[in-house]
């Protein structure tokens, strides 16, 4: 999973068939497409986050329920050279260790149920990674940095549980501490931003949302106040934003329903009307998502596309945990 | 006869190369670098057009000489001294900002040289590298976190040198001129996150001098600095009434302000301005609601501003949208009204 954009484009409303259909087969040969490109422009500019793309296309796959399109061993050859000695992941070999890539990298594995593996060829290497997540957390503070440059984001916080978690390390880390931080965020309208003050965008809720789920802690959050600011992303044509007055894009299917279906508030935004919107955002011909329709589709609109999908219950889909 | 992968590499050399030169020739100053649309091609043979600080690259020149950057990069990265990388690097995040390993190497290469004599001075050189790529009119790149975070990082070393003040008002401009580079960051790409998130870290950092004990000229003022800039701020939001980024910094900053009345005069101004122009923008009404539901933010000065709004309620009876919606505040501010 290399080449994480284009060529295809969105339908567009003009172009929609009678029936709202899902395209499954067409995106799975897009995903399935990915990695031919090399010789295209575009591989050599998303190499910065490699790692993250095949992490998309392989979540997809799997809710499309084609987990084998993919050659397995060839996704862990890869996982694992983007491992450094210090337990923390790249985005590509050669890329520097960030937990953003670190996250993905444990994530593949869980999906792939491929530790054994892991543990085979390195031995040690779960407690390693678990090592450099927790290492990432400021123990004055609760959060957690990026790496060891120190940027500070509830996104890394948000990664660091849900990485540790799959791997059975969460004791590794100070939860309660991690809990009080995401308190600290937030605002007055029950969103969460980047860090305490920090404006509210639909990214940050559903880190910080996903976050305290990981912890258990789902009661310290301003239910029906976040839910409205959640319900208030749906726009007339049916797609949702993520602050106030951004325009509609199909990725916040995934990080604003989400959060609405952890706070059981799934209700609070029309379902079908979004549904409808999601599907519109496909290319028919060649497989993939854009952000919203007639745009060029990539793998990471094409993920969030199908996940939202799958919150809103489309048929023949995978069941996808909201956190 | 050239095999068409040498010219294309040769190609690829050049365009990085006439790149690089520009870009080495400016060192010191900050440049205004605008990406040329396909029909705007520089002419003879010419890959890039440039006159003084003002640089236009097409996009596919762009392209070609981040491949041969990404190549140099990457072969010499491990030298931290070495100026092929830094170049490299920089022209690798121009094309790709969120090249995370590139911008990490400009870190490591700026802590190695930090005993030296020159380091002020390459700290500044990095900051107008900074300020070019950011403040131009680049879609992607003004809005970068990778990038954002390095300037945060940057400043945050630059601090010390400022405040070895040589004159009362040098530590507060530059302050001023990181809001102002905000201010132009936020114009390029509206609703810039990263831009105004960075500007929050910055006045939290100045916030944690001026708590500290030590004395120094700008302190004194500093309390009427803040008012300015929640000044220009609330400027920048009436011209940018769309953008909800620029209106929760505004919401961030006032807190900030001692007198309370003062922060009542902004928040004022922004609702007779918005009952002026009957406005629809769900962003600034957003801005109203939390700032009059909010019962610590303007204390006792709150409640003439909010019958200010009731009142202007109560005058429309035509039930336009703009009605609607300052409906809708009003109906969430008694909803959300805290602490009571």
């Amino acid at each position: 999973m290399s080449l994480v954009s284009g060529p295809g484009r969105g339908a567009g409303m003009t172009e929609m068939p009678a029936e709202m259909r899902l395209f499954a087969d067409k995106h799975v040969r897009y995903i399935q497409s990915l990695d031919t490109r090399k010789d295209e422009l575009e591989y050599w500019l998303t190499e910065h986050l490699r790692l993250n793309g095949l992490y998309w296309g392989l979540t997809a796959l799997y809710l499309l329920g084609h987990s084998d399109a993919l050659s397995r061993s060839d996704i862990i050859d890869f996982v694992l050279s983007c491992l450094h000695d210090n337990g923390g992941f790249g985005a590509a070999p050669g890329h520097d260790a960030h937990m953003l890539y670190t996250v993905s990298g444990v994530q593949i594995l869980a999906t792939l149920d491929a530790f054994d593996e892991l543990e085979k060829r390195i031995p040690g290497g779960r407690q390693k990674i678990g090592k450099y997540i927790a290492d990432l957390q400021d123990p004055e503070t609760g959060t957690f940095a990026g790496d060891e440059w120190g940027e500070q984001d509830t996104r890394f916080l948000y990664g660091a549980l849900n990485a540790l978690s799959l791997m059975g390390l969460l004791d590794l880390v100070n939860v309660d501490k991690a809990v009080e931080y995401i308190q600290s965020c937030v605002n007055f309208d029950g969103g969460y931003g980047t860090s305490p003050g920090a404006e509210t965008h639909s990214g940050q809720v559903f880190t910080c949302v996903s976050a305290l789920a990981i912890a258990g802690r789902l009661d310290l959050v301003e239910h029906d106040k976040l839910g409205a600011w959640l319900s208030e992303r749906q726009l007339k044509n049916g797609g949702l934003n993520g602050r106030p007055e951004k325009q509609e894009d199909v990725c916040y299917s995934w990080w604003v329903l989400s959060s609405l279906a952890t706070l059981k508030k799934l209700h609070w935004i029309d379902g079908e009307k979004l549904t409808s919107f999601i599907l519109q955002c496909q290319d028919p011909e060649l497989g993939g998502f854009a952000d919203r329709p007639g745009d060029m589709v990539d793998v990471f609109h094409t993920v969030f596309a199908v996940t939202g999908l799958s919150l809103l219950k489309y048929p023949n889909l995978e069941e996808v945990d909201p956190v | 006869m050239e095999s068409k992968e040498t010219q294309g590499s040769n190609l690829q050399k050049r365009a990085y190369y006439t790149l690089n030169g520009y870009f080495s020739e400016h060192e010191d100053d900050v440049v205004e670098i605008e990406m040329l649309p396909p029909q705007m091609k520089p002419d003879d043979g010419a890959l890039i057009l440039h006159e003084g600080r003002n640089l236009g690259i097409p996009k596919d020149v762009l392209v070609m000489a981040f491949l041969h950057a990404r190549q140099l990069f990457f072969v010499g990265y491990r030298d931290i001294a070495s100026t092929v990388s830094l170049n490299a690097s920089g022209i690798v995040l121009l094309s790709d900002p969120e090249h995370l390993t590139a911008a990490h190497f400009r870190k490591r290469r700026l802590l190695h040289l930090s005993d030296t004599e020159a380091f002020e001075q390459l700290l500044n050189r990095e900051h107008n590298f900074l300020n070019s790529v950011l403040t131009s009119p680049l879609h992607r790149q003004s809005k970068s976190p990778t990038l954002w975070y390095h300037r945060l990082w940057v400043s945050d070393l630059l601090l010390p040198f400022k405040l070895l003040e040589t004159s009362r008002d040098q530590f507060l401009s530059f302050i001023r001129s990181e809001l102002d580079a905000v201010f132009k960051a936020g114009g390029h790409h509206p609703k810039n996150y990263y831009a105004w998130q960075y500007a929050r870290r910055l006045f939290v950092k100045v916030d944690a001098v001026y708590q500290k004990d030590e004395a120094h000229l700008w302190k004194s003022a500093y309390p009427a600095f803040l008012v300015t800039c929640a000044l220009l701020v609330k400027s920048w939001c009436l011209k940018h009434t769309s953008d909800i980024s620029g209106w929760m910094f505004l919401l961030f900053l006032l807190p900030r302000l001692q007198s309370v009345p003062r922060r009542r005069r902004i928040v004022g101004e922004v609702l007779e301005w918005a009952m002026k122009v009957q406005s629809e923008q769900e962003s600034l009404w957003v801005f109203l609601r939390y700032a009059l539901a909010d019962t610590t933010l303007l204390q006792d000065e709150r409640d003439p501003v909010l019958q200010q709004l009731l009142k202007y309620q109560k005058e429309q009876v035509d039930g336009k949208p703009s009605d609607r919606i300052s409906m809708k505040a009003t109906a969430w501010i008694e909803t959300h009204v805290s602490p009571m």
